[in-house]
């Protein structure tokens, strides 16, 4: 079993070489060949998954050595718990289907054959990074997702919003980067390993501690820095300003990032050491805040974007805060659930827009769409699907795992947590919907694009239904009807501390609740843009609110003016201070010795002499020591 | 084991011999010398490998040519003085190192036209040298190789350099020459006064010494009036490795180098004398005055974590690849040095792997640069844009040349910083955790090196024509580098292997 667990990753490691070296074959070659040699891995995920439910608690471990520290040896290998599994069949899914559907988008690209390695690298990095067996692996192939999705946001290099979108991608996260290597580094100095599954056990023996740190607080401090890590990957505020920009890559590979191989390493990362921060509280905490406060932060934000893909970021960024939320007050399987939901009908809604993108020319503007419902039926009908799936709208796979952590906050009684997450729900339900009226609504605005749209063909539309049946149906895998299966599956592994299966016990009342502010806002959606209406009124009738709004809140040009300019500033200081001051010392020297040159070489020119004198000051020095020594002068 | 080595530092002594003695001979003729006798020595190095044990506690392949002898030079013992040559898993890192970059630089730089005989003569000179300072056996013989290497590398920078040849050759000549002469004080001074402390008989041996520091300390804890002279002779070796290492504020010399020199040479200069001085601290005082490492600890790490942020600052502020280059590198050793002074064996073990690492990626984005600058006849990024479109795979060596400079896992950079760090937060939490900051840092000014360059529309107002992509016979050998660093990256365990054996021969269980 560890085998195929072991041939997951390594099926789209080949198709990614495959493409890598073979240039001048044809397009159509390199699409074919990711999602050939990407069926396997499916295959073999969905294998794992059915047995690790068939044997509960089970940990499928193999490693081989690495690198022998003095301190102790570190292994790379591969570790499947049900945690695992479950993100590898989220995966490999989610990939094989933005594998098909990038080829009939960037069909007419000519540099299809890099596409294709940098897309089957990056998931070979999710699923190497998933895989780990302990946390320094898992460090390497973080590192490696962020390069792949670096890549792919400057796809197209030669834009140079493009190219500042990648560098800010990577230089975001690793700001959250370099907080998650303090924690693994300092977890593994206190424990003398890297396996994380340890570390809980030594939290509970109290004997994780470090020369300058005793144990609560080693525990916390670490934890907080590998959160650190998690908020700058999931794109939690106040790290949040990468993801948005990152859709300057080809849309399908926002549907990657945003679904499956990027973002959700954070939420996985924070998951997998679940038993690890249930230790601290502090952490808890703060977990618990970030997450509920990045979900109302970002919908907010989402509700006046006037760029399709735009919207649809802000909403992962919201999003991933509901998981971290959940996962914050102890909702584990909850989290967890709707990384698995959110998976399906983030891809859909990306996927859906890259339809309407390559529909109408490129356009990402708002403005410019309406009326494509009856141009393109099927991308409307999978794209509400996936809007109704996110604003949790009964049964659609949205409603059952958001509701889960509604539930929970609520079953907790902790209700400022719960608020924010309540109207976050009502801004997202009302700022996808606005997005459903005026993409597919009313007129066309543009009736030059409107008359040229068209359905990309079965390579695009094939993924949409797809992923439109997930979003769809998805949520019944965690249904009062069959006793919370997939909470069950993801509970049965053995922790120190038992993880309970669910808070919510799915109330009638966090139900309705839900239910009806999900309602509300797509009411005031259609309210305010059915029929395509309103794109012009409403931004003059809330003035401040809606460019504070539509500006995201400055956040970015409270950065530029602080930390970038700050630092820039700071470099430049240090290049005067060297090229001025440290070099005008530099010659004051130089002169000083070209004097001592001067009266030295009176009877000799050239440079071998200069030469000839610095080597024999040297020998003379090794000679007067020496006979000073010898003599006995010491 | 033995004759391999004499393979190894004999091969390019004959070489620079040969090519001194034979007069007249075409450049080519010289550069064939040249390549086939590095290879020689490359070879050599390799067989070492097959050859090392890395269990064992004494230095290996050992070679021993007696010079002269001073009858009656200390309490009535003689003291003989030779070239003594020996490996240990330092040594063996250092040297394949050396071999490598030496080897890349006969092979795959230009010589400038009617320069062929001074460039393989001197760059023969200094590979001799060179391979002659990471396995010295005794401190006469390292004094002796440290100065060789300064007069070859001299030469080189004045005859071969692009631009400014006099005044970069100078200051790199008074820069050195002053830190040898530290080196030499220092050691020798050391060699004498561990005799007299000891009352035993006078040596420069490194395995009678590094015997002794243990009861060195020890006897100096006893009297204690004695105490002030080691860290005498520590500070001066530490200014001489400062100067050595290109640490501000005794690094001016190093950027200038790298900027005028040719590539050949600046890939010696960067790739591997930069890596002398923190040899020397590892050997010398790691292995041999540790209590005065450990009473420095925060010079170091303040200097260290200093380095590496200057270093990230300055090359943030570069204007063109070759400043970065150079300040990147002096990046690199401010880490090194850090882990150094933690006097923390996982530490040390990375700041062996961060000296090899930092010598390949350096060496590697020195050789790209220059065949992108053959090209571009510029490496100013206010004059460049968008190479990857005409230069795809020059572009894709540079990206990847950038990335291992960040440290991105799986490329060898990675294994040192976090080994480096490892130690640091055990040791040093608050430098350690200032240091971070580098680690963001590095990113950016790589990143928006490669924006600037290779990234963003294409807009040459030259012909676009003449930019012809790099043929095989050019990228061949930045594919070496790049697999190199990558094959660290990934499979560490060879070298880590090599290196914790050093690390125990450094540092004695129990010292």
């Amino acid at each position: 079993m560890s085998m195929l667990a072991l041939l997951v990753p390594l099926f789209p490691l080949l198709a990614g070489v495959i493409s890598f070296f073979f240039r001048r074959l044809p397009g159509a070659f390199h699409a074919t060949i990711s999602v050939v040699l990407l069926i396997p891995s499916v295959v073999f995920a969905i294998v794992l998954f059915l047995y690790v439910h068939a044997h509960p608690g089970v940990v499928l471990r193999q490693v081989i050595p690495w690198l022998v520290l003095p301190s102790f040896s570190i292994h790379v290998g591969i570790q499947v718990n049900a945690l695992t599994a479950l993100m590898l069949v989220i995966v490999t899914f989610v990939s094989i289907l933005v594998f098909m559907f990038s080829y009939g988008y960037l069909r007419t690209d000519e540099r299809l054959s890099i596409y294709y390695s940098y897309l089957n690298l990056f998931v070979f990095s999710m699923l190497a990074l998933v895989l780990s067996p302990n946390l320094l692996q898992l460090y390497l192939f973080w590192e490696m997702v962020g390069l792949c999705s670096y890549l792919l946001v400057g796809y197209w290099f030669a834009k140079p919003e493009a190219a500042r979108a990648a560098r800010k991608s990577f230089v975001v996260t690793r700001i959250g980067d370099a907080g998650l290597f303090a924690g693994i580094l300092l977890l593994g100095f206190a424990a003398g390993t890297f396996n994380d599954a340890d570390y809980s056990i030594l939290a509970r023996h109290g004997t994780l501690a470090l020369p300058w740190l005793s144990e609560p607080y080693l525990v916390t401090l670490a934890t907080l820095l590998i959160f650190i890590g998690a908020v700058g990957k999931s794109a939690q505020l106040p790290l949040h300003v990468w993801l948005p920009d990152a859709m300057e890559g080809p849309t399908p590979v926002s549907a990657l990032i945003h679904a499956a191989t990027m973002v959700a390493a954070g939420v996985y990362l924070v998951a997998r050491e679940f038993p690890l921060f249930a230790e601290s509280h502090v952490t808890m905490t703060v977990v618990a805040y970030v997450g509920a406060v990045t979900a109302l932060f970002a919908s907010l934000i989402a509700i006046t974007q006037q760029d399709i893909k735009r919207v649809i970021a802000y909403s992962t960024v919201s999003q991933l805060g509901y998981m971290m939320l959940a996962l914050g007050i102890g909702a584990y399987a909850d989290g967890v659930f709707h990384l698995f939901t959110h998976a399906f009908f983030k891809a859909l809604l990306f996927l859906a827009a890259g339809s309407v993108i390559h529909a109408l020319g490129g356009t990402q503007d708002l403005a410019l769409m309406g009326g494509l419902r009856r141009k393109m039926p099927i991308t409307f009908y999978t794209f509400l699907a996936g809007a109704l799936a996110l604003s949790g709208i009964f049964p659609f796979a949205g409603f059952w795992s958001k509701d889960a952590i509604l539930g929970a906050a609520m079953a907790k009684g902790d209700w400022v947590l719960y608020l924010l997450g309540l109207i976050a729900a009502f801004c997202t339900a009302f700022y996808i919907f606005r997005v459903v009226f005026l993409t597919f609504a009313g007129a066309p605005r543009d009736e030059d694009l409107h008359a040229h749209a068209h359905e990309g063909g079965w390579v695009m539309t094939v993924p949409l239904v797809i992923l439109g049946l997930f979003a769809t149906f998805a949520g019944f895998i965690n249904t009062p009807w069959n006793d919370d299966f997939l909470s069950r599956f993801l509970t049965a592994t053995k922790t120190p501390k038992p993880i309970p299966a669910s808070y919510s016990h799915w109330p009638l009342t966090s139900m309705a609740i839900s239910l009806a502010v999900g309602l509300c806002g797509i009411g005031l959606a259609a309210w305010m843009y059915g029929g395509g209406k309103g794109f012009r009124k409403v931004p003059s009738a809330f003035k401040p609110w809606y460019a504070l709004s539509r500006n995201k809140f400055y956040v970015d040009e409270v950065y530029s003016w602080t930390v970038v300019r700050g630092g820039k500033l700071l470099a430049a200081l240090v290049d005067l201070v060297d090229r001025y001051l440290i070099e005008g010392l530099t010659r004051l020297v130089g002169l000083f010795f070209y004097g001592i040159g001067n009266v030295l070489r009176y009877t000799q020119t050239g440079q071998i002499q200069t030469y000839g004198t610095f080597a024999l000051v040297g020998l003379v020095v090794f000679l007067v020591v020496a006979v000073f020594r010898v003599g006995g002068v010491f | 084991m033995a004759f391999l080595l004499w393979i190894v530092l004999f091969a390019p002594w004959i070489g620079f011999l040969a090519t001194a003695l034979l007069p007249r001979l075409s450049d080519r003729m010289y550069q064939a010398i040249h390549i086939v006798l590095q290879s020689v020595a490359l070879v050599a190095v390799g067989a070492l490998w097959s050859r090392f044990h890395p269990a064992s506690s004494h230095y290996q392949a050992v070679v021993r040519l007696p010079w002269f002898s001073f009858p009656d030079a200390w309490h009535g013992a003689n003291l003989t003085i030779g070239l003594n040559f020996g490996i240990d898993g330092l040594s063996l890192g250092l040297l394949s190192l050396a071999a490598v970059v030496l080897w890349l630089i006969a092979v795959s730089t230009r010589v400038p036209e009617g320069l062929g005989k001074a460039r393989a003569m001197w760059v023969q000179l200094a590979s001799f040298a060179v391979f002659a300072t990471f396995t010295a056996l005794n401190i006469f013989t390292f004094l002796l190789a440290i100065e060789v290497t300064l007069f070859a590398t001299f030469f080189l920078l004045l005859r071969l350099s692009e631009a400014d040849s006099q005044r970069t050759a100078i200051k790199f000549l008074l820069y050195r020459g002053v830190a040898s002469v530290f080196l030499i004080v220092s050691l020798v001074g050391f060699a004498f006064s561990s005799a007299a402390t000891m009352a035993e008989p006078l040596t420069l041996g490194y395995q009678q010494l590094a015997a002794r520091a243990q009861g060195v300390a020890t006897a100096n804890a006893a009297l204690s009036a004695h105490y002030s002279a080691p860290q005498w002779i520590f500070l001066l070796l530490l200014l001489g490795v400062f100067i050595e290492e290109a640490f501000v504020p005794l690094h001016n010399w190093f950027p200038d180098a790298i900027k005028n020199a040719d590539t050949g040479t600046a890939m010696l200069v960067g790739g591997v004398l930069t890596k002398t001085g923190a040899y020397a601290l590892l050997r010398f005082g790691v292995g041999m005055m540790p209590a005065d490492v450990k009473i420095f600890t925060y010079v170091l790490a303040t200097v260290g974590i200093g380095n590496l942020l200057y270093g990230a600052f300055a090359a943030w502020s570069a204007r063109d690849w070759r400043r970065l280059i150079s300040f990147s590198s002096i990046s690199h050793m401010g880490l090194v040095l850090f882990a150094i002074g933690t006097m923390q064996a996982d530490a040390i073990q990375g700041a062996m792997f961060l000296l090899v690492s930092s010598g390949l990626i350096t060496s590697l984005l020195l050789l790209t640069t220059s065949r992108v600058k053959a090209r571009t006849l510029t490496l100013e990024w206010r004059q460049l844009s968008g190479l990857a479109k005409p230069l795809p795979i020059l572009s894709g060596f540079l990206l990847f040349g950038a990335l291992a400079t960040l440290g991105l896992p799986l490329t060898s950079g990675f294994i040192g910083e976090f080994q480096s760090f490892f130690g640091g937060f055990a040791v040093h939490p608050t430098f350690a955790f200032i240091g971070l900051l580098g680690l963001i840092l590095s990113a950016v000014y790589s990143l928006t090196a490669i924006r600037k360059t290779t990234f963003g529309p294409f807009t040459d107002r030259a012909a676009a024509a003449a930019y012809e992509d790099a043929r095989m016979a050019e990228w061949w050998p930045i594919a070496l580098l790049t697999m190199l660093v990558l094959f660290i990256g990934i499979v560490p365990y060879p070298l880590g292997h090599v290196f914790l054996s050093a690390v125990h021969r450094l540092l004695p269980i129990g010292g």
